[in-house]
């Protein structure tokens, strides 16, 4: 059952334009000139019960905007969305009951207060009956591993420490959605680490639909089964992460250490990048040649004490996606 | 309806209370802006008492009625800031996108952005004004009910009118000075007596800065109590109440979000 329906939607936003320096900003009191910006342009998509989205697009991409819209924060100029069945900018008090957001540079915690404070809060915000609060409270101090740390000021947690009360606190209210808008902003490894763990916790034991965008490739490799990408307001790719990583995971680096010196090596379309006597680096692409074939005129020439063979990092192949054209069913991959 | 509002003073109080805990994370600060806001109230009337020893009465108000006026501008003012101080950075949460917390949650987003901020120097607002209001009314049980009633009032008008100012922020962009100065404009006029101006201004104090229903009115309640005065009060309140929210929500639907990076502290 899908969660998430969105058809057409698409937001565009009038902003004020101006030359640079005071010239233009006198010119722009007297005699202001407006240009319409369209951040999402007429996107389609369906998110079904239980799954966990990553919705991803570099900065400008319209992914804030789509949450906003999504959230009931914003109204849309056109098209249409239904979360929960509801339409979340006529309908935003009733669907706020049933969804939960986080956005990473925006606090819901009370910067001088314990978490714990700011969840009585939240609790008395979403109407948690007293013994319901306290029993769920229990779970997610256990979940989210906060009891160390549950009755410290906010403003003297790490970073690490505060996303995760964050995420805690918008599980308070038991939502069926949660929308997290870059979950993973400014943390270390480790502490980026515990979040995606905790994500993947949420959703398979709370089987909370889990709609994350992020700029981290890791949040997307490690929590995510199915990726849209979005750029310039438009989805230029919608699909599952095995299928990008395949599709997409066209280029790989082959390190080979020789078992006798071999001065001179020959082979047929692949990038030589470093070659010793001791051994050879290339870089080759599985779509204009099989690993198979070029490894048989290798081993036709030399024999190899060690091989390894290197994928690029998810990153790589989301930067590679932003500057290419979209291949041919990738818009069905994901169904 | 009874649970309704029921509802609504317990989340009310619970912000109230959040805030006064986080105020008094910082105990220093917290006492002295208190006793500070109680002196500087003070100075401003040391003023009128070194005036009034010089003259008996100012176009028809004695020293009596500027102690009343003070302290139901001062009530009123204290009103707003305890329980409505989201009202006085309104227009900078609408600038700068910080309403889409209050977006997020299932609360009436004019009524959770207005409570969810208390000055903490408001209590010494608090004190003066009753304490003003002591010494010069030497009040009745009843008396005190009506005084407290009238700064409610005059808390309802000055939150309301500082919302309808804060809110141009969501067809002027970024208007927090011109918001700042409207909202001065009216705790100012609220500070001087009523005769002193001509009838123009009068009709000015009484619509588009509605000083006039902040003190000159309570004040005229409390000396000589007519029925009309209190309805004509009571009415007041309750449009300018209903004309903030309409403009609210009317600009709410304008409203274009941001992406600054946000701390949910108290001031």
């Amino acid at each position: 059952m899908a969660v998430i329906e969105v058809d057409g939607l698409c937001k565009v936003f009038r902003t004020k334009s101006k030359e640079p320096g005071l010239w233009g900003s006198l010119q722009a009191v007297l005699r202001p000139t407006y240009s319409e910006v369209t951040a999402v342009k007429g996107i389609s998509f369906q998110v079904e019960e239980g799954e966990l989205l990553a919705f991803i697009g570099p900065n400008g991409a319209g992914k804030s905007t789509t949450i906003k819209m999504l959230t009931g924060i914003l109204n849309p100029t056109g098209g249409s969305a239904q979360v929960l069945g509801l339409v979340p900018w006529e309908a935003r008090r009733q669907l706020a009951y049933n969804i939960g957001s986080v956005f990473g540079q925006k606090s819901q915690l009370w910067y001088h207060l314990p978490a714990l404070d700011s969840f009585r809060l939240l609790a008395s915000i979403y109407e948690i009956d007293t013994r319901v609060y306290k029993e769920r409270l229990h779970r997610l101090v256990e979940l989210f591993e906060l009891e160390e740390f549950i009755k410290t000021p906010v403003r003297k947690l790490s970073l690490g420490q505060r996303m995760r009360c964050e995420i805690a606190a918008s599980m308070l209210h038991k939502p069926k959605v949660i929308f997290l808008d870059e979950p993973t902003i400014g943390l270390d490894v480790v502490a980026k680490l515990k979040i995606r763990e905790l994500i993947k916790r949420l959703n398979e034991e709370e089987k909370t639909t889990i709609f994350l965008t992020s700029h981290d490739a890791g949040d997307i490799e490690q929590l995510c089964r199915r990726v849209i990408v979005v750029n310039h307001g438009e989805i230029i790719l919608d699909t599952t992460t095995s299928h990008l990583r395949h599709n997409y995971l066209t280029t790989k680096l082959v390190n080979v250490k020789f078992g006798a010196p071999c001065p001179s090596l020959s082979l047929t379309n692949v990038e030589i990048l470093k070659h010793t006597e001791k051994g050879v680096k290339f870089r080759m692409n599985t779509k204009l040649t099989a690993v198979e074939s070029v490894l048989t005129e290798l081993f036709a020439q030399v024999k190899a004490e060690d091989i390894s063979v290197e994928e690029p990092a998810m990153e790589v192949i989301i930067r590679d996606i932003y500057a290419r054209p979209v291949q041919e069913g990738d818009q069905d991959a994901a169904g | 309806m009874f649970m309704e509002v029921k509802r609504t003073v317990r989340f009310l109080l619970q912000y109230f209370s959040a805030n006064l805990q986080s105020a008094m994370e910082y105990r220093g600060a917290f006492i002295s802006q208190i006793i500070f806001m109680f002196l500087n109230n003070l100075m401003l009337l040391f003023f009128w008492w070194v005036l009034f020893t010089k003259i008996d009465s100012l176009n028809g108000w004695s020293f009596q009625q500027i102690l009343l006026l003070y302290a139901l501008a001062a009530g009123a003012y204290a009103f707003q800031a305890l329980f409505f101080a989201g009202s006085f950075s309104l227009s900078s949460t609408i600038a700068e996108g910080r309403l889409d917390f209050y977006l997020t949650m299932p609360r009436p987003v004019l009524f959770h952005v207005l409570v969810s901020r208390s000055s903490a120097a408001a209590w010494g607002d608090l004190a003066f004004a009753l304490t003003i209001f002591i010494m010069a009314a030497s009040p009745s049980p009843s008396m005190m009910l009506g005084f407290l009633a009238l700064c409610l009032a005059g808390g309802f008008v000055s939150t309301s009118f500082s919302v309808l100012a804060h809110s141009l922020s969501f067809w002027l962009g970024n208007s927090v000075g011109l918001a700042s100065q409207l909202t001065e404009a009216l705790l100012s006029f609220s500070l001087y007596p009523e005769g002193i101006f001509s009838a123009v201004t009068r009709l000015v104090l009484y619509t588009l800065i509605p000083a006039g229903f902040v003190s000159y009115l309570p004040v005229r309640i409390l000396s000589e109590f007519t029925l009309a005065h209190a309805a004509l009060m009571a009415f007041f309140a309750l449009s300018i109440s209903l004309l903030a929210r309409f403009v609210f929500y009317r600009g709410l639907q304008r409203y274009e979000s941001g992406n600054l990076v946000v701390i949910n502290a108290a001031d």
